[in-house]
């Protein structure tokens, strides 16, 4: 550990100090060992079991917590897959698409990430549920008849952000 | 005192959850740390509520732990909660100002525990100004070099060094002092 702490220590004072480098040498060992010379206060035997009992339910909470936002990661992906699939069915055999479909996996994906700060600061599910809720949005649009008259492009729009969204799933 | 190697293998058991490794962390660094945060504030509660704030807050971080020199990681993080503390502390100060006589219950409050015997090196370290006791602390408790300290710390090493070097010679004068 004093290797560790005093590596270079020469070198160093040397460039410093130059000729008084051995005086704040000595200054410095003087002064650590009078922090030596003087015993450390230790917590007591009880203050240790209570930390460790505060440790172990620390590890727990994390335990939990990962697992958690593990479950509702698999959640959110299958809800994806679930929108892809459909969705590109349905333009496959060209028949219109149930918007209450799109419309409930778009608010599963939102309560997942927005489930008690689970997923704080994770990028790569917000911008998933974003791409879904945006295609979900789309399509709605498109049914409604509120896009635009090209429809063609509306729908090329679409399928473009399916294929973000299967993109970002298999992504992980 | 562990070696690396043991050191390595409770910090793997402490990435994969294992109560047990973090039970053997506490038992390694909990005496070390709390006499660091002790020569800090002079407290033997509020050396405990840091050290509990430490090990809490090494669960949730060990993740982040790359495989460097775990003692300077640890002592990094004591030093933020230090500082975390040490920010409080100021704004509690700002908002008790304009109620005097809150403020000063406050301050003893911060101060020392009622009764506790505190020993002259302690006293003497008061009269320190806090950066530098600081730094002399981290050196002396973590064991990081001076460019290490100097890295963490953010300033240049020569600064480092001459703070450690005078905040040392003023301590050891203080402590003549009184002989």
């Amino acid at each position: 550990m004093n290797s560790r702490k005093n590596k270079n220590l020469d070198e160093l004072l040397a460039r410093f100090y130059g000729g008084e480098a051995r005086k704040v040498a000595d200054d410095i060992a003087q002064g650590e060992r009078i922090l030596r010379e003087y015993p450390d206060p230790k917590p007591d035997e009880e203050t240790i079991i209570l930390l460790k009992a505060k440790v172990t339910k620390a590890v727990a909470a994390n335990r939990e917590k990962a697992l958690r936002r593990t479950y509702y990661q698999v959640a959110a992906f299958a809800a994806a897959v679930i929108v892809i699939a459909f969705i590109s069915a349905a333009l496959l055999v060209n028949r219109p698409i149930e918007s209450r479909w799109v419309a409930t996996t778009v608010k599963v994906t939102e309560d997942i990430s927005q489930n008690d700060e689970l997923f704080y600061g994770d990028e790569e599910m917000t911008t998933l549920s974003a791409e879904v809720e945006q295609v979900g949005n789309e399509i709605t649009a498109l049914e409604i008849g509120v896009a635009s008259e090209d429809l063609d492009s509306e729908w090329i729009d679409v399928e473009m952000g399916l294929l973000d969204i299967e993109s970002d799933f298999w992504k992980g | 005192m562990a070696d690396n190697k043991q050191i390595s293998e409770i910090v793997a058991g402490c990435k994969d959850g294992d109560s047990w490794c973090f039970s053997q962390l506490v038992d390694m660094y909990s005496h070390r740390c709390y006499g660091y945060f002790y020569r800090l504030t002079g407290n033997r509660d509020l050396s405990e509520e840091l050290l509990g704030e430490l090990f809490t807050r090494i669960v949730e971080k060990i993740g982040s732990f790359k495989g460097e020199y775990f003692d300077g990681w640890l002592f990094r993080i004591a030093s933020n909660i230090f500082h975390d503390h040490l920010r409080e502390r100021q704004r509690q100060k700002k908002l008790l100002e304009k109620r005097r006589e809150q403020f000063e219950e406050q301050e003893r409050e911060v101060g020392h525990n009622e009764g506790e015997d505190i020993d002259k090196l302690q006293k003497k370290l008061e009269q320190l100004d806090d950066k530098t006791r600081e730094l002399i602390m981290l050196r002396f408790y973590s064991a990081m070099s001076f460019k290490e300290i100097a890295e963490m710390r953010g300033e240049p090493i020569g600064t480092t060094l001459s703070k450690v070097h005078r905040g040392l010679k003023k301590l050891r004068e203080l402590m003549e002092q009184e002989k």
